[in-house]
């Protein structure tokens, strides 16, 4: 049965890849009633979902060995990366229950109005985000968690911009985008310095090791990763890429907000033993996962949207997660994080419904919104100022940043190596003679087309020219001479010549 | 007969028994040559599940004596590098049969020559006596001349010409340097594996010579600089099936030769080895450079095939494990590749026009299908990440410097500058800026050319992600020839 385990991000790659090509090959799954390609999509999620409910079933039944490697990867020197997958245990129950949840999404997807630029796109990055969600939950080592990590992001940023084309959804996607970065910053230096100190990227295998590093790298080890662990799962600071999340449509808003920041909470489930080796890491996860429960919750009250509300929700119920790790209480972690996973879920998809029911008998007012303090109704409104908080210490310095660089490129770099954003990046036929390859300016351009054109002399003159052509014509020459020699010495004169001689040599 | 007899003489059966088809039988003719074609694949697909990659002798051997006086054996055996080279040859044949549809004229002399130089390449590849590998390397020879002078574009006559006067040529340096080993050999015998330990009975000076003759022998096809002056004319003027052939496999047989030979001569390969990195260097600078310059697609594909063969020369030249691998890499890298350029290539000016690269533009939006897999396959050109190519170079760049240090990453950090730059002005002029007038009634990859240039993008993609599967097949047959080399002499 554990060799099941490798079709489940499998599948409903294979969908994305087969939609895909029928979008860049015109083929049928393009229809403009879009049907096959949701037909695609839920086949392949629910099979999904039904091979990760058999795993989980063997799982229990105890009919699994645990792991599934399917081959190494990569191998140099000492570096041996395995493919890995586990089959026991969180991570298989958790798949099957993101492979339903997700199986649900394109079945909502395929019923859900959806204008403009139709659905295909949508169950392709459905299909890509649950592919790269299933790796990410059943990999057993780092490098096949970090893939399905960084492409959950990809997903993520293309399913947020995807929605309206609007330049409010592209700045919310970008945002996400940055601040999932810097997770992803801690979550590769914590990879690197574990393969570092253990030489081994199997997460069973650092388990196992942790008695043989010293308490600094594993606490270091932990700062590193809890850094990737905040970040995915909305944690203060970075919460304020959740709530962005709601300019995407309601499907991907769902997988997006409700079952996205939990894998943070996985990983971190899943070093449960370096945070217990780890005092400062678990002291912090704490009091930042309580810091996030207030935020969530005061903030979440002053909304007055409903996907907005649910979003500061989540993040609340996740720093509670967090406080629950850090206090010890892993299994009910565990358990909260499938349970809330699978509500919030429901709750999104619900969403049309409440607003139908709303519009009928109108909402009721909010007995418990913060109004008693104006000064924290007005906090909780603008959601303690995180954005401007995130915008002044992350998104504006690397705005300044690649502002900056920008105008070093343009005045300075461009300057000497030939100003290629005219030439090349706006509009390389127009910026040049039209029928002329354009040469490029700048010193390394100048350099490499002197050099070009020398070479290309000697080639055609030495190469092509003189052993080629040449010998074509002096082969041509010799031939005529030789049919020369054979014509006169097939002369009567000369053949007499020739067999008196003969005869004068052979006597 | 054995398995690998039954792949060889196949394609030279089957020319046979076309050469009994009426003209006119086109249907019939292309029929018989798909079969043919897809049983070799089909057996080399076999071989490959069959082959056992931790043995590094030949293997599946066949042996009989044809002329025992001489020494002379009919030997064929596959080892971890010919293995992969036969399978990249069928597969290539049979996606060079797929475009063959172009060829409009003596349609059964032109499939009897087709299969003909699949039979030779073939042979040099399967063969384990260097007599059989000689008759079956100018096999193909004068069946490509034939390809290049019959079905040829309007330079022909010529470029077949220059193809012979060189690669005949440097056959004749190779046919010198076998004797001379030959002479050397204890029990007078042709078999590879006996020519192994020649260095044992040959003088050093002896050795260079007999090593120097092979390089221009196997130089020529290689192509090593300054003897590449065919490649260029030959590939511009070659029908596309040819030029899928030609830039695919033929090309690699230098290379297959040059690696079969060089354990032989460990300590000719070191003197020689500061020629052979200059060789390689230069090469790879002068190929980019020339393919800079050129102004049609055609002409800068064959100049890059310059550059990109080089760095299986700078591998080879680095005489150390990891460059042999980004040698045999590159080998199998730029074998799917260029075969997959070409085929866009010659697909292109079947439906735009032979046109300079200026005057196209705005492929993108004209011809989806081809700008995704020319996107594709030109990044994968450049060495990108994640491309089959990418593992190839930075293996042969890895061995490059760790045998000259700096000197080593100046040149390659040039050689790959200079690639990027000319292969992004090709993706620039191509597939954007305004349509041009002549470009109205183009018309997109038909499905099976898009099959075709897909199949062989995605395979570049997935040994990208995955080179060990062809790393662990050639490993220990790699080993043996750096063991051989590195051995004390």
């Amino acid at each position: 049965m554990d060799a099941l385990v490798i079709l489940i991000p499998l599948l409903p790659l294979l969908a994305a890849l087969w939609l895909t090509g029928t979008v860049l090959c015109g083929l049928p799954g393009n229809t403009p009633n879009n049907t096959l390609s949701a037909d695609i999509s839920k086949g392949a999620l629910m099979l999904a979902a039904f091979l990760a409910i058999a795993l989980a079933a063997a799982s229990l039944l105890g009919k699994n060995t645990g792991s599934f490697s399917v081959g190494q990867w990569l191998g140099s020197d000492t570096l041996n990366i395995r493919i890995n997958y586990q089959s026991n245990g969180l991570p298989v129950f958790l798949a099957a229950l993101f492979a339903v949840l997700l199986a649900m999404a394109a079945q909502f997807t395929a019923g859900c109005f959806l204008p403009a630029v139709g659905k295909t796109p949508l169950h392709i990055g459905l299909c890509l985000f649950a592919s790269a969600i299933l790796q990410l939950v059943l990999s057993a080592n780092a490098i096949g968690t970090l893939m399905g990590w960084q492409l959950t992001a990809f997903c993520a940023l293309g399913l947020t911009v995807y929605s309206h084309r609007c330049l409010a959804a592209s700045a919310s996607g970008l945002t996400i985008f940055l601040v999932q970065r810097t997770g992803d910053a801690g979550f590769l230096l914590g990879a690197g310095l574990t393969y570092a100190w253990t030489e081994n990227l199997n997460w069973a295998h650092l388990s196992s090791q942790l008695h043989t590093l010293s308490s600094g790298q594993v606490t270091s080890i932990g700062l590193c990763y809890l850094l990737a662990i905040l970040a995915q799962s909305a944690q203060l600071p970075f919460s304020i890429w959740l709530p962005r999340t709601i300019d995407s449509t309601l499907p991907a808003n769902a997988i997006l907000a409700a079952l996205m920041p939990h894998t943070g909470i996985y990983l971190l489930l899943l070093l449960q033993p370096v945070f217990e080796e780890a005092l400062l890491p678990r002291i912090l996860l704490g009091v930042v996962g309580f810091s996030t429960a207030v935020y969530g919750y005061f903030t979440g009250l002053a909304q007055t949207a409903a996907r907005n509300a649910l979003a500061y929700a989540i993040a609340a119920q996740l720093g509670i997660m967090c406080l629950e790790a850090s206090l010890g209480f892993w299994q009910l972690a565990a358990w909260h994080l499938c349970a809330h996973a699978a509500v919030r879920f429901w709750q999104f998809l619900n969403l049309p419904v409440l607003q139908a029911a709303l519009d009928e008998t109108g909402a009721r007012p909010h007995t418990s919104r913060p109004t008693a303090s104006r000064r924290l109704f007005v906090a909780c409104l603008q959601g303690f100022w995180l954005d401007l908080f995130i915008g002044w210490t992350l998104i504006r310095p690397i705005r300044r940043l690649s502002h900056d660089l920008a105008f070093f490129d343009r005045h300075i770099v461009d300057q000497l190596t030939g100003n290629p954003q005219h030439r090349l990046y706006l509009n390389p036929v127009l910026a040049q003679p039209a029928g002329t390859l354009g040469n490029s300016g700048g010193l390394p351009g100048k350099l490499t087309n002197s050099a070009a054109a020398v070479l290309q002399w000697f080639d055609k003159q030495l190469a092509l020219r003189g052993v080629g052509k040449s010998g074509i014509d002096y082969g041509r020459k010799l031939g005529f001479i030789a049919n020369k020699i054979e014509r006169l010495l097939l002369g009567p004169r000369y053949l007499a010549l020739v067999v008196f001689i003969t005869l004068l040599v052979a006597f | 007969m054995g398995i690998l007899s039954l792949l060889l003489w196949l394609p030279a059966l089957s020319a046979l028994v076309l050469s009994f088809f009426a003209n006119h039988q086109h249907s019939a003719i292309r029929g018989l040559s798909c079969c043919v074609l897809t049983a070799e694949l089909a057996i080399t697909g076999w071989l490959l599940l069959q082959f056992d990659p931790l043995n590094p002798s030949a293997q599946f051997s066949e042996y009989l004596p044809l002329s025992p006086k001489f020494g002379s054996t009919y030997a064929l055996g596959v080892d971890g590098l010919s293995l992969p080279m036969a399978v990249l040859t069928s597969a290539l044949s049979l996606l060079a049969w797929l475009v063959s549809d172009s060829i409009k004229k003596h349609i059964k002399s032109y499939y009897i020559c087709f299969l003909l130089l699949n039979f030779g390449v073939l042979g040099v590849f399967l063969a384990q006596d260097w007599a059989v590998f000689y008759i079956c390397w100018e096999t193909s020879l004068i069946c490509l001349f034939f390809l290049l002078n019959r079905w040829g574009g309007k330079n022909r006559h010529q470029a077949s010409l220059s193809f012979a006067l060189y690669t005949m040529a440097g056959s004749i340096f190779m046919l010198i340097s076998l004797i001379a080993v030959y002479e050397y050999v204890p029990e007078h015998s042709s078999l590879l594996s006996s020519m192994y330990y020649v260095s044992k009975y040959m003088p050093e000076n002896l050795q260079i010579w007999a090593l120097l003759g092979f390089l221009l022998g196997f130089g020529v096809q290689l192509p090593v600089f300054p003897m590449h002056g065919w490649l260029t004319l030959a590939l511009e003027e070659a029908p596309i099936p040819a030029g899928i052939l030609l830039a695919g496999v033929v090309l690699n047989m230098g290379a297959y030769g040059l690696l079969r030979v060089v354990p032989s001569f460990p300590e000719a390969v070191h003197s020689l080895q500061p020629l052979l990195m200059v060789l390689a260097f230069f090469g790879m600078l002068y190929g980019g450079l020339l393919a800079w310059r050129q102004t049609t697609l055609k002409a800068m594909l064959a100049y890059s095939c310059i550059s990109q063969m080089s760095v299986v020369l700078l591998g080879i030249a680095s005489l150390n494990r990891i460059g042999l691998t980004g040698a045999f890499l590159q080998m199998a890298a730029h074998g799917i590749l260029a075969a997959a350029l070409w085929l866009l290539a010659g697909s292109l000016g079947e439906h735009a026009g032979l046109l300079r690269l200026p005057d196209y533009g705005s492929l993108m939006r004209l011809m989806p299908r081809f700008a995704g897999c020319a996107i594709l396959l030109l990044f994968a050109a450049m060495g990108l990440p994640g491309s089959l190519n990418f593992a190839a170079q930075l293996h042969a760049f890895i061995g490059g410097y760790l045998q000259w240090g700096g000197l080593a990453m100046v040149c390659l950090s040039l050689s790959w500058l200079i690639s990027a730059a000319y292969l992004l002005r090709t993706m620039l002029l191509l597939f954007t800026g305004p349509d041009t007038n002549r470009q109205i009634s183009v018309t997109d990859l038909n499905t099976k050319e898009l099959l075709a240039a897909g199949l062989l993008s995605a395979i570049i993609i997935g040994f990208g992600f995955w080179p060990q599967l062809i790393t662990a097949l050639s490993q220990n047959a790699l080993n043996k020839i750096h063991q051989q080399i590195s051995a004390p002499f």
